[in-house]
């Protein structure tokens, strides 16, 4: 599921701007403004991702999206007629997710708002949506690192503090008890509490 | 960042009976935010590029989302007059087959409007002048929300409302003028009904200022931000 929206204003400047959301045109006068609003609302500052021609223009503000591409069609004025997509990225991004959100891009635009993506521009798309994935899984492993490390260096403190001021003397065997101990919580921590969570990003 | 140099008169600008002290407009707009609203194709961003940049556009795109205006910064003799950061925001107007009106910007603009202290509201004077119906209605339309914006706000809120006709150099009339006959020209645009109708729609003619000129080049659009400017209130 893509949950992709796009808005087109028409070539003629004067019909009715093509809403699609979902696959589905939009004809509700509420739906309509308030996904434009919604759209909108995604403040983040616009940066091109040209890397393969044609010019694409994108705000993100994880984790939602706005595209801007521009199909080869001008309008009635001889002015460039921008698509704006809008998405969502999933909590469990994976490689089939941006080959899905490219063939419904390239779907919508030739079959339903009837407009020609000039060349790259899939190529572009893809290319980025890959890239903040991969971005977004090294963030996530980045977190789960800090937290591993955080554990193992304040659990086995924090012990050795409740033991010097419970006032415990311990024998040598005991303290070797102990560490292992709290080895396994560590571990335990990270395996059940951490780890659990990489399956969402497809962590290898 | 180009700057836009305005030729203001040091000191005052004399305009017919009325004296402008450039302090007083610099104090006005200075830290002022400005909303450019109206239909699709009346040259929106071709104003606010201008007034960003200092550059008129040749070639550009439909505002199809909304595009941040960072810096609007216009020299006034030594001094410097920046606006604050607002949007450029799509046209309104279109319809379906059936007549629906179309009016998906309205959330967006009407929080733009409640934000700005300066509200521009831009028409084609070559299409009003020759009475087309369509571009009298989507005014008309976008009027009437104006209005109900109006009256939600608290009444105490000081607007500043602009009507702004552009594309004057479009109309064959005005080609054929000197510039001491463009007087008879304004005159002739406000007295049309639907002009009357917006200013009445937006406040009334005691708080409705009407401009008109052009973006087609560098010395029309300077005049036209001058003639706007030189009637903000303090």
């Amino acid at each position: 599921m893509t949950n992709l929206s796009f808005f087109a204003q028409n070539l003629d400047n004067k019909s009715r701007d093509i809403i699609i959301q979902n696959g589905e045109e939009l004809y509700n006068d509420e739906s309509r403004r308030k996904l434009v609003f919604e759209i909108s609302e995604v403040r983040a500052k616009k940066i091109e991702i040209a890397l393969y021609g044609p010019s694409v223009t994108v705000r993100h503000s994880d984790p939602k999206f706005v595209m801007e591409v521009i199909p080869v069609e001008k309008d009635e004025s001889n002015r460039l007629a921008p698509i704006v997509i809008y998405g969502e990225f999933p909590e469990e991004g994976s490689s089939d997710w941006v080959n899905n959100v490219c063939n419904e891009i390239q779907g919508v635009i030739s079959n339903q708002i009837k407009r020609t993506l000039q060349n790259g521009t899939l190529e572009s798309i893809k290319k980025w949506l890959n890239d903040e994935l991969e971005a977004k899984k090294k963030k996530v492993q980045f977190q789960r690192n800090l937290i591993s490390l955080s554990t193992s260096f304040f659990l086995p403190l924090a012990v050795s503090l409740l033991l010097q001021f419970q006032g415990w003397q311990l024998t040598l065997l005991q303290i070797g008890g102990l560490i292992g101990l709290i080895n396994l919580l560590v571990m335990s921590l990270q395996i059940f509490l951490i780890n659990s969570h990489q399956s969402k990003f497809n962590l290898k | 960042m180009i700057e836009i140099f305005i030729a203001f008169a040091v000191g005052a600008v004399v305009s017919g009976s009325v004296v402008y002290k450039w302090e007083d407009i610099f104090y006005s707009l200075q830290g002022k935010k400005i909303a450019v609203l109206g239909a699709k194709r009346v040259g929106k961003t071709t104003l606010f590029k201008y007034m960003e940049k200092g550059i008129l556009i040749e070639q550009y795109n439909q505002t199809a989302n909304r595009e941040d205006v960072e810096r609007i910064r216009i020299k006034l003799g030594d001094l410097d007059i920046r606006l604050k950061k607002t949007d450029d925001l799509p046209g309104s107007g279109s319809t379906d087959g059936l007549g629906h009106d179309s009016i998906d910007q309205y959330y967006k603009w009407k929080q733009l409007f409640e934000e700005a202290d300066l509200v521009l509201y831009l028409v084609r004077t070559d299409m009003l002048l020759k009475h087309d119906s369509e571009t009298e209605k989507r005014a008309d339309d976008d009027l009437k929300q104006i209005q109900i914006w109006i009256k939600e706000l608290d009444a105490t809120e000081r607007k500043q409302f602009f009507i702004v006709g552009n594309h004057w150099d479009s109309d064959p009339v005005y080609k054929n003028l000197t510039p001491d006959q463009r007087g008879n020209y304004q005159s002739q645009f406000t007295s049309l009904p639907i002009v009357k109708r917006m200013i009445q729609l937006a406040g009334g003619a005691a708080k409705v200022k009407v401009t008109l000129g052009s973006l087609a080049n560098e010395n029309d659009a300077n005049y036209l931000i001058q003639t706007i400017f030189r009637q903000v209130e303090k």
